[in-house]
């Protein structure tokens, strides 16, 4: 288990080495540069100066070299180009965790209610509580946030002003952005476990179980919820990372100063070292719950033990 | 039983939702302060980038600014005028021939107790020239303060800028020339006091976080929460504080406008910008509220590449130019937000005492427009060109500096508005901003729509872009003696009225020589704020922030 362990981690720092490196080259690919934010044409010399002093008059390469150099060794990321004395680290820490206080709540709530409309689906195949979780399901996948957010947003807020439009420090400011976070978790696990489910129910060995005389309730706890659940860990690794990674369209509407900004503003602004502090850290973060979640699969499903 | 529970998990739900409506939003006009809480509710649409007057060259950190810091002097409205106010400077004044300006400063403080000297105006302004500091601000004041070109062009050191402290209350500016409109470059950014102990202190992360700053203007910045809120309070160092009404200042930073409509409809915030005529049309109904429409110093314009196959003549750049329907572009496509251009000096922008440039010169455009028929002049430069007489043979390619639904219903209005009136073919070329810029300043293109905003309060900022020197701005390739001379003349002459005219005729030049612009509209804002906030600034140049204001609840 150590030498799995070890080994996946060298394949992590390759795999991150190769996602710096590529980004890096990409976007100094893209053309503009980050002066562009400034929407307006600046004098040839007040750009050239502005250049030098953040070392954009070398090569490509160059920055290439002094970039990796700082982030190996002092694991240093740099400073924000958009934002003059900001670094990079501080700032995904920082918006990272306000991203992660709503993304965690709806992804939690998101499982919860999910799997509980799964599980109901499942057990009443073909019958109104299957439609209904249906149809629930095919809404929250098919309604974008940002709609469901407006429409939440102008009821609860402009309409009954029971919660607050926009902001960030209390408690009002996270049930909105949680229920619109929740909305798509939760029609994704209701449909993933109730298909899940039907198809253990169709193996042998559940037949088996049944033929030995287990009651229904015990077949279903015992047998078919644990490896109807497998799987869903899967789908598990991509939204831990997400929740900390933020969402743009939500945090943009209910003003939540999370992490989803920077993952397009960066972009667009040319903010070269935050492109790659957002990308690195969102691969990192990929990388890591996917050892965790393989760690614990091969804990819990002796089918899959990885060699 | 299950009923029983379900009546219980209501009434508990409905208290909850009791609870947070007496909680209010934070901010919400509802929740908080009495009748005459002298507190204001604002917005930034974007977070800052910084508040370090050097580095920071955004509006909204310039928002800030303006209230947190005080600059030599104010453009501040008075019955509906503006007039120039000494602000840290008490009075001011220039030598014989206009090139040594002496500024006599009062006594203010820092928000830390120091007093305000000389030596930190004329860091600020140093500072912003050194090219080792980097700053996007250096093109206010380079071309005016002696030697501040070669500053920043790294030819002289700092110590040869015509920036002295006299003494602690005297600042001494010298200028390369005698600069009639001085003054209005001395509330921008570039002439904002720094205070080098703390600039120092703290290198580049000063302005990136609250801990890093000091204030020496009417409110200092009590909190900074990145991308959600600043607040500020009144100043009590602050010289003037008996006219300072505001206690508290809270900027919510709101980058969707429908959430801030929504905020706004709501009454967390006490006033809103609006760009969409639906909310228009739905805030003009509301009661309590005042609508406010501000012309912007800004311009929405195409331009011609003058070294371009076609564009070279000056017959079809008219064409072009003339064959626009301003007014049918203003309401179809801007639905009247903004105002129909025939002028490159935008409206909005004055000229000292005598009051808005656009007043006293009519746009140069209106006359050539009626006398002038753009098919003509088209058949005219075709047949100069050797083009024949076939205008469905000329194709343009129009770039434009964005890719949203937007940026492609405005092209495909100007793609047909140039197939009906001047039967010529327009090839839509959309670019990401930086894109667009690359191009245009490399010259690969024929004709391109951007938009302008003017760097201060003189006809100037916006005529000289198309000097020979400043060609680089606005890449056009256009250069004409008499323009430029014209405009050298006009840089020179004390005489405001004298000034205005040749004003004038460099931008009647502009167009009849040059016609490498054609203007489209001039930007209009329309704000509504409730009417309990008086005396809010509303003309786009001022900048005295919000020193006057206050709040006035029945």
């Amino acid at each position: 288990m150590a030498k799995f362990i070890v080994k996946r981690i060298g394949y992590m720092l390759v795999t991150l080495f190769i996602v710096v490196t590529a980004t890096f080259f990409l976007m100094h690919s893209i053309p503009g540069d980050p002066l562009a934010h400034m929407a307006r044409n600046l004098p040839e010399q007040t750009r050239e100066n502005y250049y030098e002093k953040y070392g954009l008059d070398k090569s490509t390469s160059e920055q290439y070299l002094i970039f990796m150099k700082n982030l190996v060794t002092k694991g240093d990321l740099g400073e924000s180009l958009r934002y003059p004395g900001r670094e990079v680290t501080d700032t995904l820490l920082t918006n990272a965790s306000v991203s992660a206080q709503p993304g965690g709540l709806a992804l939690l709530a998101g499982i919860a209610i999910g799997i509980l409309l799964g599980i109901v689906a499942a057990l009443n195949k073909n019958r109104w509580p299957d439609y209904i979780v249906m149809f629930i399901a095919i809404l929250g996948i098919t309604v974008p946030v940002f709609v469901l957010a407006s429409v939440l947003q102008y009821f609860l807020s402009v309409k009954l002003m029971v919660l607050p439009t926009t902001g960030w420090g209390s408690w009002q400011n996270v049930v909105l952005p949680v229920i619109v976070l929740s909305f798509g978790t939760i029609a994704t696990y209701a449909r993933y476990v109730k298909s899940n489910m039907l198809d253990v129910m169709g193996q042998d060995y559940i037949l088996t179980a049944e033929a030995k005389g287990v009651s229904k309730l015990n077949v279903v706890k015992k047998h078919v919820l644990k490896n109807a659940f497998l799987p869903c860990m899967t789908l598990l690794v991509g939204q831990v990372s997400g929740i900390f990674t933020g969402s743009f369209v939500v945090e943009k509407i209910f003003g939540i100063p999370g992490l989803g900004f920077y993952y397009i503003n960066s972009i667009n602004d040319r903010d070269y070292t935050m492109i790659i502090g957002t990308t690195v850290f969102a691969a990192a973060l990929f990388v890591f719950v996917q050892l965790v979640v393989d760690i614990a699969y091969s804990i819990m499903d002796p089918r899959i033990r990885v060699k | 039983m299950k009923k029983k529970l379900v009546a219980a998990l209501l009434v508990a739900a409905m208290a909850l939702s009791l609870t947070a409506c007496g909680g209010g939003g934070k901010g919400s006009s509802g929740g908080g302060g009495g009748a005459d809480a002298q507190q204001y509710n604002t917005y930034l649409a974007t977070e800052p980038s910084t508040l370090d007057t050097i580095k920071g060259n955004d509006m909204y950190g310039w928002e800030i600014n303006k209230n947190t810091l005080e600059p030599l002097t104010r453009l501040v409205e008075k019955d509906g005028k503006q007039e120039r106010e000494g602000a840290g400077a008490e009075s001011w004044e220039p030598n014989e021939d206009g090139t040594v300006w002496t500024f006599k400063l009062r006594d203010n403080k820092w928000s830390d107790g120091q007093a305000v000297t000389a030596a930190d105006y004329a860091y600020g302004i140093t500072r912003t020239l050194d090219p080792d500091a980097g700053s996007p601000n250096s093109f206010f004041t380079a071309p005016f303060i002696k030697n501040g070109q070669k500053v920043v062009n790294g030819e002289v050191g700092v110590e040869e800028l015509g920036v002295k402290a006299v003494d602690d209350k005297t600042l001494e500016i010298t200028l390369e020339a005698p600069t009639p409109y001085f003054m209005s470059i001395t509330d921008t950014r570039a002439c904002y006091p720094v205070r080098q102990d703390i600039a120092e202190k703290y290198g580049e992360t000063y302005g990136s976080e609250l801990e890093s700053l000091i204030f020496n203007g009417p409110f200092k910045v009590d909190s900074w929460t990145h991308n959600s809120e600043i607040t500020l309070v009144k100043n009590d160092q602050y010289w003037d504080k008996d006219n300072v009404k505001l206690d508290k200042v809270n900027f919510a930073i709101v980058t969707d406008s429908n959430a801030r409509y929504n905020s706004f409809e709501s009454g967390a915030l006490d006033t809103s910008s609006v760009g969409e005529q639906e909310w228009v049309d739905r805030f003009d109904k509301k009661e309590g509220v005042e609508r406010v429409d501000t012309h912007q110093p800004a311009m929405r314009f195409d331009f011609f590449n003058v070294n371009d196959e076609l564009f070279k003549n000056l017959n079809i750049r008219k064409a072009f130019t003339l064959a626009v329907d301003r007014e049918d572009m203003a309401k179809t496509i801007y639905q009247d937000l903004h105002v129909p251009a025939y002028w490159w000096v935008p409206q909005a922008i004055s000229t000292g005492e005598n009051g808005e440039y656009r007043d006293q010169v009519p746009g140069p455009l209106e006359k050539m427009a009626k006398e002038e028929d753009p098919k003509e002049l088209l058949l005219k430069g075709m047949e100069e060109l050797g083009l024949g007489s076939d205008p469905s043979t000329i194709n343009v390619k129009y770039s434009l500096s964005a890719t949203t639904q937007w940026a492609r219903n405005y092209g495909e209005y100007v793609q047909q508005k140039y197939k009906e009136i001047l039967g010529v073919n327009i090839e839509l070329d959309f670019n990401e901003w930086s894109t667009f810029q690359q191009k245009t300043n490399g010259g690969e293109y024929q004709m391109a729509n951007m938009v302008w905003t003017t760097d201060y309060d003189d006809p100037m900022s916006m005529i000289s872009l198309f000097t020979t020197e400043n060609a680089g701005n606005i890449p056009t390739n256009w250069s004409n003696e008499k323009f430029d001379e014209l405009i050298a003349q006009a840089s020179r002459e004390m005489d405001e009225t004298k000034r205005v005219e040749l004003y004038g005729q460099a931008e009647q030049v502009l167009f009849e020589e040059g016609c490498n612009i054609c203007p489209l509209v001039n930007e209009r804002k329309i704000s509504f704020h409730y009417d309990y906030v008086k005396n809010l600034n509303e003309r786009e140049t001022s900048t005295s922030g919000l020193k006057y204001v206050y709040i006035e609840k029945k």
